[in-house]
């Protein structure tokens, strides 16, 4: 297997991305739904760093999230809210770094409380901070 | 003149309690039930003609497969569907309308919006709890947890109202 390498842990100054596969999770003011930053069972919601990464690196990324999504569904990728790791910070989470071998950039926000309406709350205050949506540039079909 | 009547029940009171024990007060909470229903349902009244059960029944049917957000999300069930349109019927007429969406676990959510640091998001989950937050002015933060059973409770009423107020 492929052990992919990991970028070294997250800084605060740094800027991860949550790439937007649903549509409606982004209001027609272009600001962020909390639902994109409610985080999955497992409690480890995945985000890409930046670091270096060009937009277009970046992008390429997010549409390998999108191509995931279910095969009825036609994969779309709308867009990408960024926050900064010291944002996710102040809301007492943590940014692990997580990469796998496709995304060396991987990484995970962990810590949530285990009850369900704080974690909205929390998602809710992430999504303020991501202000409006960067939306996905049009792509040739 | 008994629409009008029953409607401006509705508008004022929100739902009528079905909880009375005996035979006549179940028969008039039915009754009362149907008729909030036939109106939250009509074209001019209610949510209906706002298109929120229609975006209820797309997001349920586009979001029942595995993974449909691309990172590993249940898929919205029928039960939570079936709980969130109840959810819907359930509110007093001439509330604003949510929009819908859902979360990685499968739950179906209510958003009502006015700017982000005014805003109440509402989870309906298959197991009838409604999980809710809301970021108002103040700054002020609300979250909690309520058993869904058949009456929108009043704390997610009076937050709504904090959220939609002018």
């Amino acid at each position: 297997m492929i052990q992919a390498q990991s970028p070294g842990p997250v800084s605060a100054n740094e800027k991860v991305a949550r790439f937007v596969t649903v549509g409606k999770w982004i209001r027609a003011d272009q600001t962020i739904r909390q639902d994109a930053f409610v985080p999955p069972k497992d409690l480890e919601l995945s985000v890409t760093r930046h670091l270096k990464l060009s937009e277009d690196e970046l992008w390429n990324i997010g549409q390998k999230v999108a191509e995931e999504v279910g095969q009825k569904r036609s994969a779309t990728l709308h867009g990408r809210a960024d926050i900064t790791a010291s944002q996710v910070f102040q809301q007492n989470l943590k940014a692990e770094a997580a990469p796998r071998p496709a995304n060396p950039n991987h990484a995970h926000i962990t810590g949530w409380p285990s009850g369900k309406s704080e974690q909205k709350n929390i998602a809710q205050e992430l999504a303020v901070a991501a202000g409006k949506a960067v939306l996905a540039p049009k792509r040739p079909v | 003149m008994i629409l009008e009547m029953t409607a401006s029940v509705f508008i004022s009171e929100g739902s009528i309690s079905s909880r009375g024990t005996s035979e006549t007060a179940r028969f008039i909470a039915a009754r009362a039930e149907e008729g909030r229903s036939q109106l939250q349902n009509s074209y001019t009244l209610g949510l209906r003609g706002k298109g929120v059960f229609d975006e209820l029944c797309m997001v349920a049917q586009n979001w029942q497969e595995p993974n449909w957000d691309g990172y590993g999300a249940v898929p919205v069930t029928e039960e939570a569907y079936r709980l969130a349109y109840r959810f819907l019927e359930s509110l007093p007429l001439g509330t604003p309308a949510p929009t819908v969406g859902a979360e990685p676990d499968g739950h179906i959510t209510l958003d009502w919006y006015r700017t982000p640091r005014r805003t109440l998001s509402v989870s309906v989950s298959p197991d009838s709890e409604l999980f809710y937050a809301a970021l108002l002015p103040g700054p002020r933060k609300e979250n909690g947890t309520e058993q869904f059973i058949g009456d929108v409770p009043l704390s997610i009423l009076d937050l709504i109202r904090d959220v939609t107020a002018a």
